[in-house]
């Protein structure tokens, strides 16, 4: 499963992040990690893009699906 | 130590860091920018309750220090001691957001690796405080090696435990700073920082309270599909409205102390070339730039409460997939909106985005949103050629032409943005994310620092130009070649527009219309002075002017023409103002060019087929 297919009010746990080094890098240094849940909370007005979660430290975070695509989820246990 | 020790206050974004450099400057701040970057160094100062001098340095917030934006490798290039225009801050003020340690703990960690001596403020302790968090900063400070102090940055605010570290650090200085261990951070590195962060919060003993939940709701109703787009639109005509409507009466003032500073002028001066290059040069020149004042100070008041309460990366996220599909980024938004009031602050406004093509094409789509100076002129013309009758259903067919030019370039400006990535920007588009932060309630003293900070920016940055440029386009209109021209078709700005005058014959305009331009490059609005020059109407006071002028131009100008000329003032680049500002902004004298040629093909082939289509039809 991946972020871009979760649906709203869904959670899971990011598995994996299989980004470029540079969205990488940067999803790291917003706090995205390995091992973390998230749940989706909105999506945007237009093709539901872009998406907004709810990561661990109760924060808001909104990236495009283009760049979900590229955090694949496991359902949590 | 010889010189006042220079302290750098730095954080990442929503880390409450600028009002925190408000909070312990006050009024005595600066802004200027970095050498040969477009990035603002914020520079302020003050004493310690030790009686210590120090100056302040406001870094732009970094979410690291790898420097993915110009404004993060100031960050870390200044902290670094990299560059010539700045000296190594002797201390560091670390900024975190006491709710978000884990996030910004990172930061700290990867600053404190700079080797510069330093403190972590927690700020936004009493929210923290409020949401029930247990945040021990001195177990905090003991596992960090640094010193921890809770600070409220807003309201009143505590600073005094922040004040107390810096006067330890001032009596006891360290001479030479640690050396540097940072590198930049590769994945790996940054995961190992966020794992170390994770374990000190353990370690520390911090616990989370209670979630934001008053954030969360506002936001199912502000991020709604439906509602939250129409709140959103509502929220923008208010905006858009008031920028006109509360500005309307300063700028009456500025330009009624304009115009009777110059008649008491002209009253003392002898009549001559000085009373002239004073009362329609200096004068008028400087009047033509504060009149924009109070339109860009509501405009940026909206900006600076929109984006103190948090509710601008709201708007950035529900346009983000619109903007997204021309090429544009969602924070482009503001920019392309300042730019109706003027261009000038949307150009400036554009430096906030990260990514170089999106930047560019937000700049070059700026001078198409219709600013306010091209009002006078839509306002004669239509005054003069569309007749005030309603059509269907209570409209004004006045008041639907007026929205039909608006909408003419907001919609070019999206077709522009389309073509631009689709054949110029091709590369692949720029990742977005974003952090959505928690609604804050604005504080006055921010928001008024703010539009003072803006109000210095836009005079010194742009009142040089503008003036300079006044006073050119006076000397051009005062002088021709045998000295001082008695008529304007005399001087240099008309024998230039006599010249240019077949080349604008296609479009349908007269030698008349085409000197009108040369002066409105100045400002728009000057077109309309210049028209009732050209037709010697005589009027005492504006209002005076346009309706003599209307009436001239209705029954001189044929309705091609004056199409052409309105189609003409949608697109053209009229303002050198704005070019120069986009060559300062973009460091390009090409861009400039670019921009203007761009402009100025469009502008020239939609009047010729406004005026050749038009004069086919009505023959």
């Amino acid at each position: 499963m991946k972020l871009s297919t979760l649906r709203r009010g869904q959670q899971a746990r990011i598995h994996q992040i299989d980004a470029s080094d540079s969205l990488t890098r940067k999803l790291l240094e917003m706090g995205l990690e390995e091992g973390m849940d998230v749940t989706l909370l909105h999506e945007g007005p237009i093709a539901r893009d872009p998406i907004a979660i709810r990561i661990a430290g109760d924060r808001v975070i909104a990236l495009r699906r283009r760049d979900a695509d590229a955090i694949h989820l496991s359902p949590l246990s | 130590m010889a010189k006042q020790p220079l302290i750098a206050i730095a954080g990442m974004p929503n880390s409450g860091k600028s009002a925190l450099f408000n909070r312990l400057t006050g009024s005595r701040q600066k802004v200027a920018n970095y050498a040969g970057v477009t990035v603002e160094r914020k520079e302020g100062a003050f004493t310690t309750p030790a009686g210590h001098a120090c100056r302040l340095l406001d870094l732009p917030g970094a979410y690291s220090l790898r420097a993915r934006s110009p404004d993060e490798a100031v960050t870390r290039d200044v902290l670094l001691g990299r560059l010539a225009d700045i000296e190594r801050p002797d201390f560091l003020i670390c900024v975190a957001d006491a709710t978000n340690l884990k996030l910004h703990l990172r930061f700290t960690l990867e600053a404190k690796a700079l080797g510069v001596p330093m403190v972590l403020a927690l700020n936004m302790f009493d929210i923290a405080d409020r949401r029930k968090f247990s945040i021990d900063a001195a177990e905090l400070s003991r596992l960090l090696g640094i010193p921890v102090v809770p600070t409220v940055a807003v309201r009143g605010g505590k600073v005094e435990a922040l004040l107390t570290v810096v006067d330890q650090y001032l009596a006891n200085p360290v001479p030479h700073p640690a050396p540097t261990t940072w590198t930049e951070p590769t994945t790996g590195d940054l995961r190992a920082l966020n794992r170390q962060a994770m374990a000190l919060l353990d370690q520390a003993g911090v616990a989370y309270g209670v979630p934001p939940v008053t954030s969360y709701a506002i936001d199912r109703v502000l991020l709604h599909p439906v509602f939250g787009l129409l709140i959103l639109m509502g929220l923008m005509f208010f905006v858009f409205q008031s920028v006109f409507t509360w500005s309307a009466w300063p700028m009456d003032q500025i330009d009624g102390a304009a115009t009777a500073l110059g008649a008491w002028l002209g009253d003392q001066l002898p009549d001559g070339l000085f009373r002239s290059f004073i009362v329609d040069g200096v004068v008028a020149g400087i009047g033509s730039v504060i009149v924009f004042l109070p339109q860009i100070l509501v405009l940026y008041f909206f900006i600076l409460v929109l984006e103190d309460s948090g509710y601008m990366a709201r708007a950035a996220f529900l346009l983000d997939r619109l903007m997204g599909g021309v090429g544009l980024h969602g924070k482009s938004f503001i920019p392309l909106l300042s730019s109706f009031a003027c261009a000038i602050p949307g150009v400036m406004a554009a430096r906030t985005i990260e990514h170089k093509p999106d930047r560019l094409t937000t700049i070059l789509l700026a001078p198409l949103m219709t600013c306010s100076a091209r009002l006078p002129v839509y306002t004669l013309l239509i005054a003069a050629f569309v007749p005030n009758r309603d059509v269907a259903g209570g409209i004004n067919l006045q008041g639907l032409v007026m929205f039909g030019l608006y909408m003419a370039a907001l919609t070019t400006g999206l077709l522009v943005a389309f073509v631009l990535k689709r054949f110029v920007y091709t590369e692949q588009v720029d990742s977005f994310v974003m952090e959505l932060p928690t609604y804050k309630l604005p504080t006055l003293h921010n928001i008024v620092f703010g539009l003072l900070e803006r109000a210095r920016i836009f005079l010194r940055r742009a009142g040089g130009i503008i003036f300079v440029v006044m006073v050119v386009i006076w000397v051009l209109s005062t002088f021709g070649p045998s000295g001082i021209s008695e008529n304007i078709e005399q001087s240099f700005a008309g024998i230039i527009g006599i010249a240019l005058a077949p080349l604008f014959a296609p479009i349908g305009f007269s030698w008349q219309m085409v000197i009108a331009l040369i002066p409105g490059m100045a400002a728009r609005e000057v077109a309309v002075t210049v028209l009732g020059t050209v037709y010697a109407i005589s009027a005492d006071n504006e209002e005076g002017l346009a309706s003599g002028l209307a009436t001239t131009l209705q029954s001189s100008w044929a309705l091609p023409a004056a199409i052409s000329f309105l189609v003409w003032y949608i697109f053209a680049p009229q303002c050198i103002s704005t070019l120069a500002v986009i060559r300062r902004e973009t460091n390009s004298t090409r861009f400039m060019w670019a921009t203007f040629g761009y402009l100025f093909v469009l502008a020239y082939v939609m009047s010729f087929l406004a005026f050749q289509i038009s004069s086919a039809l009505l023959g």
